[in-house]
């Protein structure tokens, strides 16, 4: 009888350390709301890192820091300062102005469906939205200030919002540092997603092309050049190859040169970063989401309206030892004709998204 | 009193439970595919420059392809697939680029004699509309690992891209730019690469074969010669017919060395 008991003992313990064995035996304190992400038809799913899963509470502590001007060592300037909504979350100068007044060294790119891209800055120095995040703050040319001092100033200084609060919120930490801030930056990016330009609506069925932006299209998407001088040639303006419409992004987030200059002594660009001669004078490739919205265009800004931008490539562009072999530097550009490029740029307009810019959800806050 | 069957049978079930997830493919049989480039015979890499013709400078710039279906063929001819599905891209730091074959089909002691891969995306995955949607980040297939390897309007994915420059004299500047792209599922291809000696595989075991691509052989061979200052470019629909000359010289590029 006693032995019975026993084993019934023995088979209740064993039962519950079963069920008990994968939880947390502490009751948690804190827990943020999930952020339920709409990832837009036509597009891939999103990576989105492990260590940093989307929450209402990071997304909004992410949003305050990306618009908060204490991240700059003199409280002038924010992400948002350089990353403005009306020029599609970039920067309308050539080069933007950092604390010092020193300018920097590279156009601003626009801040749009980044939660999609696998390399950050024009010579993709970073691996990560998160790594890209912490380089601007200590930047001389840009915020310059330490982080140790940011983390400072938002654990003690007064502000109108409350940031301990809302690092706890997040993050469930008290202790405000530079991985905590950053990741919520980071979560807000990834929620700066634009979806809803003309071009969103044709692909939908919501939308009709009209003509010229139809044609456009098609240039777009033909081989460029003409095929009596051109091998391949299929007159169209051969933008495809590197702002190709696969998960519509408009960019194959590579690098590239598209034939700005015979030499790059100004900005080697991705040789930087990987020490290859091959990538002398490549840059990434940008989406062209918004860029009707985006300029100055390239990595140093040079050109100030689209019109630019398509005579470049309608050049064929400066040969260079690296050159991308998709210019037609050899034949005398994509000899488009005047109505040609003007349906380009037509089409290049279809994908603005003003939705995007004026969404009350990505707006300083403060 | 505690029963000593009872608690060994539960310590035995904890464990079992606890071990079971370290024994997946306990089975597995690897075949690592380790790609490297020669031209005409000589061993390069992107990013260096070769002789063309009559000593004319031509630079490497890309050569990336996808590799599907890794099989086996065993001593009685049946083919063992993988069913994988990689992206080969050599960079021009000239490491080695691998494929991998991993199958739990193979038991221990399975004598082969051949290798085989696509070179291509396969039929049914090439013709998914908006294709590398369908598939995760991390996957060969999908929108990042696919990047620049995708044209919805082509109906499918680029199998394979083999880009340059050559100098048009001895002396001069080497800028004149050939660019290869090839895909479309009439372009897939099958490279089967006989094994001099047959070897013995084993579940648990992994094997590594020296794949060499000879670059130099897929525009020139005693059967077919490109001249690429005339047949420069294809994407594969604007010239299909260079298409098609070039994978089938790629087709027999091929080689495993010891």
């Amino acid at each position: 009888m006693r032995g019975r008991l026993l084993n019934r003992v023995n088979a209740f313990i064993i039962v519950s350390l079963l069920l008990v064995g994968g939880c947390e035996c502490r009751e948690p304190q804190w827990k943020a709301t999930p952020y339920d992400l709409e990832i837009p038809i036509f597009f891939p799913p999103m990576d989105i890192p492990a260590d940093n899963p989307l929450t209402v509470e990071g997304v909004n502590l992410g949003r305050h820091l990306f618009w908060e001007t204490a991240l700059s060592l003199d409280h002038s300037i924010s992400c948002g300062s350089c990353h403005a909504p009306d020029a599609n979350f970039s920067d309308p100068e050539q080069y933007s102005e950092g604390v010092t007044g020193l300018l920097g060294d590279r156009n601003a790119s626009a801040i749009i469906n980044l939660g999609w891209s696998t390399t950050f800055s024009w010579d993709g120095a970073s691996a990560s939205l998160e790594d890209h995040i912490r380089v601007p703050v200590e930047h001389p040319k840009e915020m310059n200030i330490s982080w140790e001092e940011v983390e400072s100033r938002l654990q003690n200084d007064d502000f109108s919002v409350d940031y301990p609060q809302m690092f706890w919120d997040a993050f469930g930490e008290n202790t405000i540092t530079q991985d905590l801030a950053v990741k919520a930056i980071a979560q807000f990016i990834r929620t700066m997603i634009s979806s809803d330009s003309k071009f969103d609506k044709y692909r939908r069925g919501e939308a009709v092309l009209n003509e010229q932006e139809a044609m456009g299209y098609q240039l777009f998407l033909r081989e460029g050049g003409d095929p009596e001088v051109t091998p391949g040639g299929e007159f169209g303006a051969d933008c495809f190859h590197c702002h190709g419409e696969a998960g519509l992004q408009f960019s194959d987030y590579l690098f590239h040169n598209n034939g700005l200059d015979a030499s790059f002594e100004n900005d080697p660009g991705r040789v930087n970063i990987t020490g290859w001669a091959l990538d002398s004078g490549l840059f990434k490739t940008p989406t062209l989401r918004n860029v009707a919205l985006s300029a100055p265009f390239m990595h140093d800004g040079r050109f100030q309206t689209l019109e630019e931008v398509v005579d470049h490539y309608n050049s064929g562009g400066v040969p260079s030892s690296t050159i991308d072999t998709f210019m037609k530097y050899t034949s005398g550009g994509l000899q488009l004709a005047p109505v040609q490029k003007e349906a380009l740029i037509a089409f290049l307009h279809t994908l603005t998204d003003t939705t995007y810019i004026n969404n009350p959800d990505f707006q300083n806050p403060f | 009193m505690f029963s000593p069957k009872f608690f060994y049978f539960s310590i035995v079930a904890i464990l079992t439970i606890a071990l079971s997830s370290c024994f997946k493919n306990k089975d597995a049989a690897t075949i690592n595919l380790n790609f490297s480039l020669k031209w005409f015979g000589e061993n390069t890499a992107i990013g260096d420059t070769v002789m063309y013709q009559d000593n004319l400078p031509l630079r490497l710039e890309k050569f990336l392809f996808y590799i599907d279906d890794i099989s086996i063929r065993n001593k009685n001819g049946n083919w063992l697939t993988s069913g994988s599905i990689d992206m080969v891209e050599f960079m021009p730091n000239n490491e080695v680029t691998s494929a991998e074959f991993s199958a739990t089909t193979v038991r221990r002691g399975v004598e082969i004699d051949a290798i085989k891969f696509g070179l291509g995306v396969g039929e049914f995955y090439n013709g998914l509309e908006d294709a590398p949607t369908h598939f995760g980040n991390d996957h060969a297939l999908g929108s990042i690992q696919s990047a620049g390897m995708y044209w919805n309007w082509y109906t499918g994915y680029i199998f394979t891209k083999f880009e340059g420059k050559i100098a048009e004299t001895v002396d001069g500047p080497i800028l004149y730019p050939f660019s290869f792209h090839t895909g479309t599922d009439d372009l897939y291809r099958e490279v089967v690469i006989e094994l001099e000696n047959s070897i013995v595989v084993s579940a648990e075991e992994s094997h590594d074969f020296n794949v060499v691509i000879d670059l130099g052989a897929s525009i020139s061979t005693t059967e077919d010669q490109i001249d690429l200052f005339d047949n420069c470019v294809t994407h594969t629909l604007n010239n299909p017919e260079l298409a098609e000359r070039y994978v089938n010289l790629l087709d027999d590029a091929w080689k495993i060395v010891e």
